[in-house]
């Protein structure tokens, strides 16, 4: 595996989607290859400056922007008056664009993060297997894409444990490849279809 | 040995829900055989990951594997039937012909299968937890809490990500 795989790994293990296989390797890795290592501190200090933030609703992002914008063409003004004035000074629009960029992109994190931890799930029915499956199969019901694309992901990390396992004669079975089978080309038919994206 | 009895239990349990779906395949809807697949797929993940996560030994192994895939063919067929029913009281209410009595039949159906699946996965654990540690029990107990709550995030993420898609 390169690194750009192990930041993937650290990726997920920060959504806390990561399996106890990839922990395990993630973690062996971690301890040989400083650049991971810094990349992943790097990915929890930005997480930690985001939790600091406070909540933000969409209007108040468009009254950020807003304000953005009005500060980012005060700053062009200004500069073309003060021209003769320092290269800070120059820079300015550039700064605030800088900023403006910088801020988006910590709100973006913040709307595409994860869902709190437990947050909505009601903890008693966490606790049963049979109560989560029932309220999952409702969840995709009836969505055929959805379906495929879930299954799709259960399987690959089914492939993923086997083979930390090393249990492949698990997966080798004739029915697990006429799924992998069949499952790849609904999912490339519903890709066709819908122009949904297997990444989900 | 371990793995020798992970082997053997998990293909048993895809055999039994290969030779379901094909039995069934005929007589129900594509939807309900894609749950099936799901559902053996997440039966057997959730499997290996418990293996891991509790260090089981071979005697452990060896005496829960033969429970966990009885209990799981068990309640597999009941959540195909609760499913069904499910859909069935869905219809009744959208096509406004249904009686009182077919009403609460449905109902009593829906009912009645729910605590049979309740009792089944609690009779499983109550036999899982007579054969673990006390620590293995507590990290049973963070794990379904993890593994499930990962499962239902996912799904809703999925979710709103096809819903922005439309």
């Amino acid at each position: 595996m390169k690194c750009s795989d192990y930041q993937k790994l650290i990726s997920d293990r920060m959504d806390g989607t990561l399996s106890p296989a990839g922990q395990k390797k993630l973690e062996a890795h971690l301890k040989t290859c400083q650049a991971c290592h810094f990349y992943e501190e790097e990915l929890k200090g930005i997480e930690a400056e985001i939790r600091k933030l406070p909540a933000v609703e969409p209007e108040n992002l468009a009254v950020l922007e807003g304000e953005l914008r009005e500060r980012l063409i005060r700053a062009e003004a200004e500069s073309r008056i003060h021209k003769h004035k320092s290269w800070g000074m120059k820079l300015a629009p550039a700064w605030a664009a800088g900023v403006f960029l910088v801020i988006a992109v910590l709100y973006l994190l913040v709307f595409n993060r994860p869902a709190e931890r437990d947050q909505g799930l009601d903890l008693a029915s966490l606790m049963s297997f049979e109560d989560s499956y029932l309220t999952l199969t409702q969840t995709l019901n009836s969505d055929e894409s959805l379906n495929e694309i879930y299954n799709e992901e259960i399987l690959n990390n089914i492939f993923e444990e086997a083979k930390y396992l090393n249990l492949e004669e698990l997966v080798n079975t004739e029915d697990y490849q006429e799924q992998i089978i069949n499952n790849n080309s609904d999912i490339n038919l519903l890709i066709e279809n819908n122009g949904l994206s297997e990444g989900l | 040995m371990i793995k020798k009895i992970l082997v053997i239990t998990l293909i048993g349990l895809s055999l039994t829900f290969f030779l379901a779906g094909q039995k069934a395949s005929g007589q129900e809807p594509r939807g309900q055989m894609q749950q099936g697949n799901l559902r053996r797929n997440l039966v057997t993940l959730r499997a290996l990951r418990m293996t891991q996560v509790l260090e089981l030994t071979e005697q452990q192994t060896a005496v829960i594997f033969p429970e966990l895939n009885r209990a799981e063919k068990e309640k597999a067929e009941l959540q195909r039937q609760l499913a069904m029913e499910i859909r069935n009281l869905r219809q009744k209410i959208d096509s406004g012909k249904s009686t009182d009595e077919e009403f609460e039949a449905g109902v009593q159906k829906i009912r009645e299968l729910r605590h049979n699946i309740q009792a089944r996965e609690q009779a499983f654990e109550d036999f899982l937890f007579s054969r673990l540690t006390p620590v293995q029990k507590a990290r049973y107990i963070i794990f379904s809490l993890e593994f499930n709550r990962v499962l239902m995030e996912r799904a809703q993420r999925l979710r709103q990500a096809g819903q922005k898609i439309k």
